[in-house]
């Protein structure tokens, strides 16, 4: 038998017009700026999180300069290609981080991590997260952002909305690290969850905290 | 401030780069699952102890946190901002709450009050200074000077159609001939035909600089605008009267970014008409110099060598002159 069907219009309708969604899907910018001779850094980690805490479970989930293939000593080290303008990338270019900064003597933004999440597949019932990190590199003199002139990070959305900004020398003056927040993904979307957290530890004890 | 107790140990000063963690394979799918639909950000204000769980039906995933010290922003809705500043457009209400949700209060020093919107205002400084430059480029003043002289050279051809063209022996007889005169500045009239041509592309280009450098000061001017609103409402909040120094610091800040930022808005039709001149002059060049002009050069040089008719000579004067008036000195 087939299915019986019925014309819904009425008298008087009006047809619809051809409409788009006009939203652009949501990117972030994070953005981390100093003065001076000082060597900070960016690292992003794409971590899962299935109910048991957010965790990263391979090297490719790490966005960090420590992570980028090199030679240290005899040995080479690091997993992630430069490209040729020194930027790397993670997850298929999910995550961008600019080449990695030295020293604070670009005139503004020194690095920056460009995040994709529509790059990023999310497994059902699971989320997403990518904690945002700025660290003080390990082998500078300078011990904490408090002796780092004019240290700030920001972070950006796609309508280049600042969803947040954290003057790191002022802010987190006693610490060498700080967690600005993390972007999460799920399946109802994606959004940015401030932190503001404060440490002192390497990026190893944060990789700790996420493996 | 220490950290908090359950803070990791300080570096190792070793200078051997850290270790490189165990290698697992990623759990995340390689794009086999299509990517969750996007929505607008949230910015979530978190709990410092905040729970390491996906996303449930209740409410949005909470982020893992970090052992350590949590600072947070003043916590202050973009209401309470409108509460504070009827008057205030939405956008500019979000900002003010974004400079102050950006704010620790217990890490605000008085150095930091002092140092609030000064580098917006520092930027204001740097964008008059570029306005300035730009207004002031030799090839504004260059092609000012040259279209000038084209004017000036051109009215005397007018001139001396108009006294051709009187009535009388003497008039005539006195004037001296127009199509011999245009002859004579030939070569100077195609000098500066040639020279302002070459100055549309400069003028134009300055004309899209100047009008990028009044898109950075109106944003600039949002900028300062909130900067100084935000200076109220710290005044009020995190410094209030009678607590030392600190209220009359942010009060002082507020009124200066206050009167920087009606300086900007009060300069701002100046720079406008610096750029209106600006396109009025490239137009100019676009339209008389490389248009009109050589069209009426033509008919003009081929009136020379046939004696033209008084009516021919009439209406050629009368092309010249509204030709001029396009091309009259600013």
């Amino acid at each position: 038998m087939s299915t019986l069907t019925l014309n819904l219009s009425k008298p008087g309708d009006v047809s619809r017009k051809l409409a788009l969604n006009l939203q652009k899907a949501e990117r972030f910018k994070v953005r981390l700026a100093w003065d001076g001779q000082t060597d900070l850094d960016l690292h992003a980690i794409v971590c899962l999180n299935r109910g048991d805490g957010a965790k990263a479970s391979s090297l490719e989930d790490i966005l960090s300069t420590y992570n980028v293939r090199r030679r240290v000593g005899s040995g080479e080290v690091g997993t992630l290609e430069k490209a040729a303008d020194g930027s790397f990338a993670v997850h298929g270019g999910a995550l961008v981080h600019s080449p990695d900064a030295t020293d604070g003597d670009a005139l503004d933004v020194d690095e920056w991590i460009d995040i994709d999440p529509s790059k990023l597949a999310v497994p059902p019932g699971a989320v997403i997260e990518i904690p945002l990190v700025a660290l003080i590199h390990q082998q500078t003199t300078v011990r904490r952002f408090r002796d780092v002139a004019g240290a700030w990070v920001s972070i950006e959305n796609v309508a280049g909305t600042e969803l947040l900004r954290i003057q790191l020398s002022s802010q987190f003056g006693e610490f060498i690290g700080v967690q600005m927040g993390s972007v999460m993904i799920d399946a109802s979307g994606t959004h940015f969850a401030a932190v503001g957290v404060g440490f002192n530890g390497d990026f190893n004890s944060v990789l700790e905290h996420f493996s | 401030m220490p950290p908090g107790p359950a803070a990791p140990a300080a570096p190792a000063e070793t200078g051997v780069p850290p270790p490189a963690p165990t290698r697992l394979p990623s759990a995340l799918p390689a794009q086999a699952v299509p990517a969750a639909p996007l929505r607008s950000p949230r910015v979530t204000a978190l709990p410092p102890e905040a729970p390491a769980v996906p996303s449930t039906a209740s409410g949005p995933a909470v982020p893992r946190q970090l052992a350590g010290t949590a600072r947070h922003g003043m916590r202050l809705s973009v209401e309470q901002v409108v509460q504070r500043f009827p008057a205030l457009a939405t956008a500019q209400a979000e900002q003010v709450a974004r400079l102050l949700q950006g704010t620790v209060a217990e890490t605000f020093t008085r150095r930091d009050a002092a140092d609030w919107g000064v580098p917006a205002q520092r930027r204001y400084g740097e964008l008059v200074e570029q306005a300035l430059q730009l207004a002031q480029q030799p090839a504004v003043q260059t092609a000012q000077a040259e279209l000038r002289r084209l004017h000036a050279v051109l009215a005397e051809v007018s001139q001396a159609i108009e006294q051709q063209l009187q009535p009388g022996l003497l008039a005539r007889w006195r004037a001296a001939d127009p199509w011999q005169l245009l002859q004579r500045h030939r070569t100077e009239i195609d000098q500066l035909r040639a020279a302002l041509g070459q100055a549309v592309p400069l003028l134009a280009a300055q004309a899209e600089a100047l009008a990028g450098v009044r898109r950075d000061l109106q944003a600039l001017s949002a900028d300062i605008e909130a900067h100084g609103l935000a200076a109220t409402l710290l005044g009020e909040r995190i410094a209030a009267p009678g607590q030392g120094d600190m209220h009359q610091l942010l009060l002082g800040r507020a009124t200066d970014l206050a009167q920087t930022h009606a300086h900007v808005a009060g300069t701002d039709p100046l720079r406008a008409h610096a750029g209106e001149q600006l396109a009025d002059l490239a137009g100019a060049i676009r339209q008389a110099v490389l248009l009109l002009l050589p069209a009426w050069l033509e008919k003009a040089l081929h009136a020379r060598h046939v004696a033209p008719t008084p009516t021919l000579a009439r209406r050629l004067q009368q092309e010249l002159d509204t030709l001029l008036h396009s091309l009259r000195p600013t």
